[in-house]
């Protein structure tokens, strides 16, 4: 939450955005801004930080091994600023997160993890 | 998404979701933003409340005789594994006889016609068990097998399995504690599905400091590859260990 302008910013795992609202919103409101799209690097973003002092929002992205940085007020589909990799670009992660069952597809031999 | 089994007679994957007081049926390999073939939710179901998260967390297939079980509290509900929509029951185990009580886990073998269900602590202080029943049991009916006690080391049980040829009783204990991260006690055990009394586990993984496992919370078994699979809610990883003892 960013208290000073009134801006609460949510990571939208399952939809690969960031999403922000005003904190006096309540009800059915539509996001004042949408960070998604294929150029923002957003993969399962599970966390953020706004950094008010340099006007900068941080993401982890459980997705794709990585933390990216934008603008604060960054809206669309606008690449990161900087990105922070501990993997090659573009690899995806196992994704795994609080696993608490395990299934076996005999069929296919697979092994089928609920998140 | 708390529970998953795969349905290999139907080539389905069967889907527990608490938040939505649902069980999910999508079909064998589903991929993506995938629509379920067939969900059961709505008020004749019961599943709503059922649990602490709400409704539905675990839940047991057996494709054989075409039902679904969900433990839940104090009951276990049964459900017609073609079952759409808005569907109740057909069986409900729940009574004093029946000696559920923070009942969390299941598992069907229906070669010696059983159901296993794993009870949480609180029941009888502080010890989890293990209640074996005849799988069609129906209302206020009393356990054919329970396993619980000091040697048995039954604390809280997550998910089991089921290794229907040989009657073991696969269990994953994540440990003293649900909310500590790394719990001590954790440990997978191997009962038979005939043990009754305070019988201690006939293997036993993990349960040390020294083990690769933190909290197991999840297993499967591979019988083709003679494996165990489990699912580390500490490590957010899936295991894979060659066991084959139980095969």
């Amino acid at each position: 939450m960013d208290q000073e302008r009134g801006d609460l910013f949510v990571a939208n795992d399952s939809g690969d955005s960031i999403l922000v609202f005003r904190t006096t919103d309540g009800g059915d409101m539509a996001p004042t801004r949408v960070l998604r799209g294929p150029k923002t690097g957003l993969r399962n973003p599970t966390g953020l930080f706004v950094d008010s002092k340099n006007d900068e929002l941080w993401v982890s992205n459980m997705g794709n091994h990585s933390a990216t940085v934008y603008l604060r007020t960054a809206n669309g589909d606008v690449p990161p600023l900087r990105t922070i990799r501990s993997a090659p670009a573009g690899k995806l992660a196992m994704a795994i997160g609080n696993p608490g069952a395990a299934g076996y597809d005999t069929k296919r031999d697979e092994i089928l993890v609920p998140n | 998404m708390h529970d998953i089994r795969y349905d290999a007679v139907h080539d389905e994957i069967v889907v527990a979701n608490p938040f939505a007081q649902a069980i999910l049926i999508f079909r064998g390999g589903a991929s993506g933003e995938e629509a379920p073939i067939r969900t059961i939710q709505g008020p004749n179901t019961q599943l709503a409340g059922s649990t602490r998260q709400g409704g539905v967390e675990r839940l047991e297939i057996d494709p054989i005789h075409n039902e679904i079980f969900v433990p839940a509290g104090d009951k276990v509900l049964v459900y017609p594994l073609t079952g759409n929509g808005d569907v109740p029951p057909i069986r409900i185990i729940q009574g004093p006889d029946t000696k559920l009580n923070r009942v969390r886990s299941a598992a069907v073998d229906p070669v010696h016609n059983r159901i296993a269900l794993g009870t949480n602590t609180n029941y009888e202080g502080d010890l989890g068990a293990l209640l074996v029943f005849e799988r069609a049991a129906n209302g206020n009916a009393r356990p054919l097998g329970v396993i619980m006690g000091r040697k048995a080391g039954i604390i809280s049980i997550t998910q089991m399995q089921v290794y229907p040829p040989k009657g073991w009783i696969v269990a994953t204990m994540p440990g003293w504690s649900y909310d500590e991260t790394e719990p001590e006690n954790f440990f997978i055990g191997v009962w038979s599905i005939n043990d009754n009394g305070d019988v201690p586990p006939r293997w036993k993984l993990g349960g040390s400091s020294t083990s690769v496992m933190k909290k197991p919370r999840g297993v499967a078994l591979n019988p083709t590859h003679k494996e165990l699979i489990v699912a580390d809610m500490r490590l957010n990883a899936v295991l894979t260990f060659y066991f084959p003892e139980i095969f």
